[in-house]
């Protein structure tokens, strides 16, 4: 597949103004995203599997393949002494934890390969930042981000950062909510489950707009902490479910990003 | 700096099993070839024992030991010869490559083109991008090829639409920076005096083996996978 972005320009400093500058970034996050599919370096996006089932599967599956070996090792010990049922029940062990094996992460790595193959990259403005869940090696935030499915241009764009300041603000208790938005701003609130799935956001927000609720590692971000109301969210747009939003490494958001996330600060309009 | 000598010298390291530690190839996949290699021993193991009770329970009037147990020796003994000659044939695709690298490529320069600003802060092998040729030239006249390399990382932040169409899979492969890709066949207006040039996202090792502006690779000719060229640490030239 040919990549448009090949013939784009060299993005330094990309402003929310600059409609050229805007579409060339959009433009360079698909070409971005096509060498990463075209070369299958997954671990750009995460690796394989990620998400879809529990993290302790792939350290499953890897003790599984051990367990295969140590136990045909001890068959083939075994079959020095006995040929009778104790060799039989070894062997069978050992195949077992072969046969296992692709049951235990196999649909997790076919849900991610599928997500991996069609998301896209969406801008999305931050609306809601919780208290940090905290791992044995990473500080979490958990956030609500208003995505733009449709985002096209510098004018989509400002609508996006303007439409999820003033969700913000209603979620913050800033401004007095209007009763058609009571109950997202209350979800918003109240959500406990931030599991990378996303909800159709009310037409009176925006068009095509969309709220994801999505676990992020700060490191993944520009400026390692979430400091800015604007990210690029990888999602898969025609799957709303658990896992098919996600925060990828910010490399990925392509030259310019960075300067554009600085330009919206969060502590500004909080 | 003999390219032929530096090549047999390699050989006699991956005769030692040493040449694969030496250039850092690693990959995902779990080493289902070591795995079978290893399980040969106790696959023996296991026939020597039988061997020894087959012996120990033999009777003068028996006339041969009990079937069950000969057909389980045949089957250790005939597993672990298996696994023995065709653990190669366990390699991923990545591991197969890596071997033909090490065992079939060929010794030739390699300028430097970008690298990972942490390159030679740290003592870890990081990505950059070099510029191999396979034209004899290059070994006569080495300053063209690192030229070549300055003529390239020029191209990274330009605009794309000003630079010909060739050049410009070379200039958007240096500004994505997203590594391990395939190379890029470069083409000739960027290399003068060159031909036959590739740039290959590669990793870089903490000391390089160098002489002047020049690293040195070991490469498969004609192979655009990132995994089908290596650069050379300085302990290989001491292999």
């Amino acid at each position: 597949m040919q990549i448009e972005a090949i013939a784009g320009p060299a993005l330094k400093v990309v402003s929310q103004n600059d409609d050229a500058a805007v579409r060339a970034l959009f433009t360079e996050q698909r070409g971005l995203l096509e060498v990463v599919r075209q070369n299958r370096i997954w671990q750009w996006l995460g690796g394989v599997p990620s998400g879809f089932g529990r993290p302790s599967a792939g350290l499953i599956s890897l003790y599984l393949a051990f367990g295969f070996v140590v136990l045909l090792a001890v068959a083939f010990f075994v079959a020095g002494f006995t040929q009778g049922i104790t060799l039989w029940i070894v062997t069978a062990l050992a195949f077992a934890c072969l046969l296992v094996r692709p049951f235990v992460h196999g649909s997790a790595i076919k849900k991610t390969l599928a997500l991996f193959e069609c998301g896209v990259l969406l801008p999305a403005i931050v609306v809601h930042v919780e208290d940090k869940e905290h791992t044995d090696d990473d500080e979490l935030s958990v956030v609500a981000v208003l995505v733009g499915m449709d985002v096209q241009s510098s004018d989509d764009l400002r609508s996006l950062v303007v439409a999820g300041g003033r969700l913000r603000d209603y979620v913050d208790g800033d401004e007095l909510t209007p009763r058609d938005l009571k109950p997202l701003v209350q979800s918003i609130r109240e959500r406990a489950s931030h599991d990378g799935g996303r909800v159709a956001a009310p037409s009176s927000i925006g068009k095509d707009y969309e709220i994801a609720y999505l676990v992020v590692n700060p490191l993944l971000l520009p400026g390692e902490v979430v400091d800015s109301q604007l990210m690029f969210v990888f999602a898969d747009p025609n799957c709303r479910d658990a896992d098919h939003t996600r925060v990828v490494q910010s490399e990925l958001w392509g030259n310019g990003a960075a300067g554009l996330c600085n330009a919206l600060p969060l502590e500004e309009i909080a | 700096m003999n390219l032929a000598d530096l090549r047999a010298r390699l050989t006699r390291a991956e005769k030692a099993n040493d040449l694969e530690k030496l250039l850092n190839q690693t990959d995902d996949g779990l080493p289902w070839h070591d795995f079978v290699w290893m399980l040969q021993f106790p696959a023996f193991i296991g026939a020597g024992i039988l061997v020894a009770f087959m012996a120990s329970d033999a009777k003068p009037q028996d006339a041969a030991p009990p079937p069950a147990q000969l057909i389980t020796l045949a089957v250790l003994g005939l597993l672990g010869a298996a696994m023995h000659f065709l653990h190669p044939f366990f390699r991923n695709q990545v591991q197969k490559k890596q071997y033909r690298v090490r065992k079939k490529g060929l010794v030739v320069p390699a300028a430097l083109v970008q690298a990972n600003s942490m390159w030679g802060q740290v003592d870890e092998w990081l990505y950059g991008s070099v510029l191999i040729s396979l034209d004899p030239e290059v070994v006569s006249r080495p300053n063209l090829l690192a030229d070549a390399g300055e003529i390239i990382f020029a191209t990274k932040d330009k605009d794309r639409s000003t630079l010909p169409k060739d050049q410009r899979e070379v200039a958007w492969t240096l500004y994505h920076e997203l590594v391990p890709v395939r190379s890029v066949k470069v083409p000739e207006s960027l290399t003068p005096g060159l031909s036959k040039c590739i740039m290959a996202s590669v990793q870089l090792p903490p000391e390089a083996l160098c002489e002047g502006p020049l690293l040195f690779a070991l490469a498969l000719p004609n192979d655009l996978d990132p995994t089908a060229i290596a650069i050379l640490p300085e302990a290989a030239g001491k292999a």
